[in-house]
């Protein structure tokens, strides 16, 4: 696959997500069964999940999962990694290969320390920037994930193949997100398969992005290169770019994202209107329209936020510890046939859902 | 004897003249004279500018209005226009005028966009049925929020810049009162102000009966400084300066004495009856950094409470010029494309010099985006705006805004006669002669403008609800909802859009 | 009831439209061409058009609250109805003295008799107002 996909990436999508907000882990099974009573919503050219708190035994590194091409680009990225990061451990992802599924690459995990001695930010924005670097700059080179004590597991195929490939039922986490993908024109490409992940962002999302070419080129500007031409990578770096470079919070981030409407905002105590105000101003170019729902996985929760007009479905469950987001409650129903509470947010409303704490 | 062939056959059907006389009572230019004795109603076509207000005023359509196909012969290299300038020159020895925008065949790359749509991956929104939000915001934007937040409440640090707030993304230029009648500027100040958007004005200063309309007033300053002075810039909503205009880039402003009448002269600050002449630079402008200080000083004067914009003609070169403007602190860059209109200006600076508005926006827009200062800035792009379409177009290749000039005359009446410099406008607009300003009811004016805004803005909101948008800040510099049609990988790569098919 | 035609002489461009649709509702026909070529017998307008410099207006009758027409007419045939004031055709002796009285010259000479503007009673707008090009003939009903 070339490097500057030139046609945009345009799909329709099955998107799932659990946390256990003890912190209790569940194995990946849970969640791939889960994604599975959704097989409609996916037509077999993509699938993935995403973990966290699966490599207990390697906290603090930053974990890469990689997709290579060549041994040559692998030869590459390790010069590249060496320049900035010790390398504790890498490995070829174990995966079963009786499973059969097209194209596979070479895929690669390695749990990186920073060679330098820096501020969290700092060694978060170094990390950004070798992302940046391999994406960009290394033929046949792509890193999926980036995150400590995370990782995402994708291809093409159904999610429960995918699931089955990597052998998912052999990790546990507390927090799980998966996408199966409807894509209708991407030839099967492993890298554009959800979630997306940077750093420790991943998304999963369904929709398709009217404002795309708007915000790709608003986050050029602050140094993001938006290669894959998909939707949810350019979500990804809105959050990272809102939450991480510009300290939003995640509730002021989704509220730019999907920023309430002037008429509401016009509506508004004069505090909160000129807050709001302020933040779609400014932060214009990361305004989001088109449908879409998403499922934003981060460090110690996750979020769901939906498009302005709630153009794609989205539900939310909750069962004693457990909250869980998908496309449909058949989904959450399936792993947790009771439940406390079924909510449906309305259109740009977010919901968050973090360790110790939950709130919606 | 004058050996220019008549532009225009005037042709009056008998059988259904009433010889009420309106034509001659309308015409300006003298083209019918009644001679009483013989009852009749002479016509002389050689003095006909094609501005059209006869035969749309005749009560009995008896009048129509051709080309002369009596032309010198045909000559692709030695045209008409061509051999009648020469023969002017040679007869008046003086350079030849023209008003309005540059009428040449160039192409126009507006008619070589074509516009995106939505279809099942993505549903189209309808604009009757669902918000569709055209509000935007002028003027410098921070890079950054400073939010704190201290016991569950949020407090915003950062103090905005000022900003203008309009409600559809559509200004009225700068026209000035001297170029444009009293009530040509007060119907576009009363329509802005219905709009919730803003009129400028021009080199003109304020008059006094439009110191009500301040709040939707951009007041230039310009290289003659005319009517500028404390009360006017405090009276206006925010200031412009005028560096170039897309008809004429690199020539000043000149309005005759005669037209100089005495409530002119006041507005201007200056005898009347003398001329009124605008240099072609600012002379205390002679460089980036003089323009940084005459940014500074305007903020200064107005207590940093307005927006500064700096408008200049589409050159060769916009894209550094822009760089340095944004740097010299501008909150809006506004360019003026090469289709752009004047009152008057050699017709052979016109149509010669500057670059389409299409390209000049491209070009600023990525050199902002590539420094990462494009949020420092706004744009406002300019000149040759004829439809929404162009509107959005205008938009999705970076722009903020746009402001129309010569839309916004034709919806008071203009015909693109393209005589505005003659002072003898039949239409009221670009004439000062009381006999003619008077055609222009502002009420109506006002009302015209109103109309052609507000359908404007339902095309836009329609179009964008087509993309799947819902907001103009998701269109603002969307590229990839363009495609260009008949372009070359070079035009295509300057507008940064994909061709047809891609 | 009143009503009136008023002109804002700021914006009447004098091009007399008024005078010619005044004619036109006048006429037999009331089509403009016939009424204007075909016709033998044409009244000439109600309107009084005045023009000074570059001021122009035209005037028509203002039915005055307490009108001087309606006093000074000996044959009783001017009275006020609905609003408007207006000659009965019958009564009228031709003698004039509405001509001379009326402050606006809105009383015309007809071939015998005298005539005005009836505002075009039978419409809701009258057609010098409906057909003024920039609307400086304005209609008002008290």
């Amino acid at each position: 696959m070339n490097k500057l996909c030139r046609e945009k990436d345009i799909s329709g999508c099955s998107i799932f997500g659990l946390i256990n907000t003890d912190g209790e882990k569940v194995s990946g099974r849970v969640i791939t069964d889960a994604i599975s009573v959704m097989h409609d919503r996916s037509n077999g050219l993509g699938g993935g999940f995403s973990g966290y708190g699966i490599y207990p035994e390697y906290p603090d590194e930053y974990a890469f999962h990689l997709f290579f091409d060549s041994i040559k680009a692998k030869e590459e990225t390790e010069d590249l990694m060496n320049k900035n990061f010790l390398i504790e451990y890498d490995e070829k992802i174990r995966t079963d290969n009786s499973v059969n599924l097209p194209n596979k690459p070479l895929l690669w995990r390695y749990f990186l320390k920073n060679r330098n001695i820096l501020t969290k930010e700092g060694e978060r924005e170094e990390t950004f920037r070798v992302v940046m670097d391999i994406n960009n700059n290394i033929d046949g080179a792509y890193v999926i994930s980036s995150g400590k004590n995370m990782g995402v597991f994708k291809g093409v195929g159904f999610p429960e193949d995918i699931s089955k490939f990597y052998r998912l039922e052999e990790y546990s986490g507390y927090t799980w997100t998966a996408h199966g993908r409807f894509p209708t024109n991407t030839p099967g490409w492993w890298g554009g398969a959800h979630p997306f992940g940077l750093l420790d962002w991943t998304i999963v999302h369904n929709g398709e992005i009217s404002s795309y070419d708007a915000n790709r080129r608003y986050l050029e500007m602050y140094g993001y290169r938006c290669n894959l031409v998909t939707d949810t990578e350019v979500i990804t770096y809105l959050f990272d770019y809102l939450v991480r470079k510009n300290n939003l919070s995640l509730p002021l981030a989704s509220k730019v994202i999907s920023s309430p409407m002037w008429e509401d905002i016009d509506r508004m105590d004069k505090k909160e209107r000129e807050l709001l105000k302020a933040l779609r101003i400014t932060y214009g170019g990361a305004l989001l329209t088109g449908p879409f729902s998403v499922i934003l996985g981060f460090e110690n929760g996750i979020m769901g936020l939906g498009d302005r007009l709630k153009l794609r479905p989205f539900i939310v469950g909750k069962n004693e510890n457990t909250v869980y987001m998908s496309s449909e409650e058949c989904a959450i129903r399936k792993i947790s046939p009771e439940l406390d509470s079924v909510y449906r947010p309305r259109g740009g409303e977010f919901t968050i859902a973090m360790l110790d704490e939950c709130y919606e | 004897m004058s050996k220019i062939i008549p532009e225009f056959i005037v042709k009056k059907n008998e059988d259904k003249c009433i010889n009420c006389k309106v034509c001659v009572r309308q015409c300006s230019e003298e083209v019918y004279k009644y001679f009483e004795d013989f009852d009749l109603i002479r016509i002389y076509d050689d003095k006909c500018v094609g501005c059209h207000r006869c035969d749309l005023m005749c009560p009995t359509d008896a009048l129509t209005i051709t080309k002369n196909n009596s032309q010198y012969k045909e000559n692709s290299h030695w045209d008409n226009y061509t051999i009648k300038s020469i023969k002017k020159q040679a007869e008046t020895g003086g350079m030849i005028l023209t008003g309005s925008g540059n009428d040449k065949p160039y192409t126009s790359y507006w008619d070589r966009i074509l516009l995106d749509a939505s279809q099942v991956t993505n549903p189209a929104i309808d604009p009757i049925r669902e918000p569709m939000e055209l509000r935007t915001y002028l003027g410098k934007k921070s890079d950054k929020l400073s939010i704190k937040e201290e016991n569950g409440e949020i407090f915003l640090e950062t103090e905005l810049s000022p900003q203008l707030k309009i409600e559809t993304p559509i200004m009225f230029s700068a026209m000035s009162y001297g170029s444009i009648s009293l009530n040509t500027c007060e119907s576009l100040a009363s329509a802005a102000s219905k709009l919730g958007t803003f009129y400028n004005t021009g080199e003109g200063g304020l008059h006094k009966k439009l110191y009500k309309y301040g709040k939707n007033t951009i007041g230039q300053v310009a290289s003659g400084r005319f009517g500028v002075h404390t009360d006017y810039l405090n009276a206006c909503a925010a200031i412009e300066i005028k560096i170039g205009q897309g008809a004429k880039p690199g020539i000043g402003g000149h309005l005759p004495g005669e037209k100089v009448t005495v409530e002119i002269s006041q507005t201007r600050m200056m005898p009347p009856g003398t001329d009124a002449i605008s240099p072609a630079p600012h002379h205390d402008i002679y460089s980036i950094e003089d323009l940084k200080q005459l940014i500074a000083l305007i903020k200064e004067a107005t207590d940093y409470e307005k927006p500064v914009l700096v408008k200049i003609a589409a050159v060769h070169n916009s894209a550094a010029i822009a760089s340095g403007i944004a740097r010299a602190g501008a909150d809006v860059i506004v360019i003026d494309g090469f289709r752009g209109g004047t009152g008057a200006a050699p017709s052979v600076i016109r149509d010669n010099t500057g670059i389409p508005i299409e390209v000049a926006l491209a070009v600023i827009d990525q050199r902002l985006r590539d420094e990462s200062i494009r949020n420092d800035v706004s744009i406002v792009a300019a000149g040759g705006i004829r439809s929404s379409a162009d509107a959005v177009k205008a938009i999705a290749l970076g722009a903020d805004a746009v402001y129309i000039g010569t839309a916004a005359l034709v919806a008071m009446g203009c015909t693109l006669c393209q005589k505005c410099y003659k002072g003898k406008c039949n239409w009221g607009l670009t004439t000062q002669d009381p006999v003619l300003t008077r055609r222009l009811n502002p009420a109506i004016g006002s009302q015209n403008l109103v109309n052609l805004v507000n359908s404007w803005s339902l095309e836009i909101k329609e179009i964008i609800g087509s993309m799947g948008i819902n907001a103009i800040e998701a269109l603002r510099g969307n590229r990839y909802r363009l495609r260009g049609i008949g372009l070359s990988d070079v035009e295509s790569d300057i507008l940064g859009i994909e061709h047809a098919g891609m | 009831m009143k009503r009136r035609v008023m002109c804002n002489e700021d914006f009447c461009i004098g091009c007399r439209l008024c005078e010619v649709h005044c004619n036109v509702k006048h006429s037999k026909s009331g089509d403009i061409i016939l009424a204007y070529k075909y016709e033998e017998e044409r009244e000439p307008s109600r309107m009084a058009f005045e023009e000074k410099d570059y001021v122009c207006g035209s005037i028509v009758c203002m039915n005055c609250k307490d009108p001087l027409c309606v006093k000074a007419c000996s044959m009783g045939a001017i009275e006020i109805k609905e609003g408007t004031v207006a000659i009965d055709d019958e009564r009228c002796v031709g003698c004039w003295m509405c001509v001379m009285v009326c402050p606006f010259g809105a009383i015309k000479r007809g071939d015998k008799k005298a005539f005005k503007c009836d505002h075009c009673h039978d419409m809701e707008t009258p057609v010098c107002v409906l057909n003024c090009p920039n609307k400086a003939l304005v209609y008002e009903v008290d």
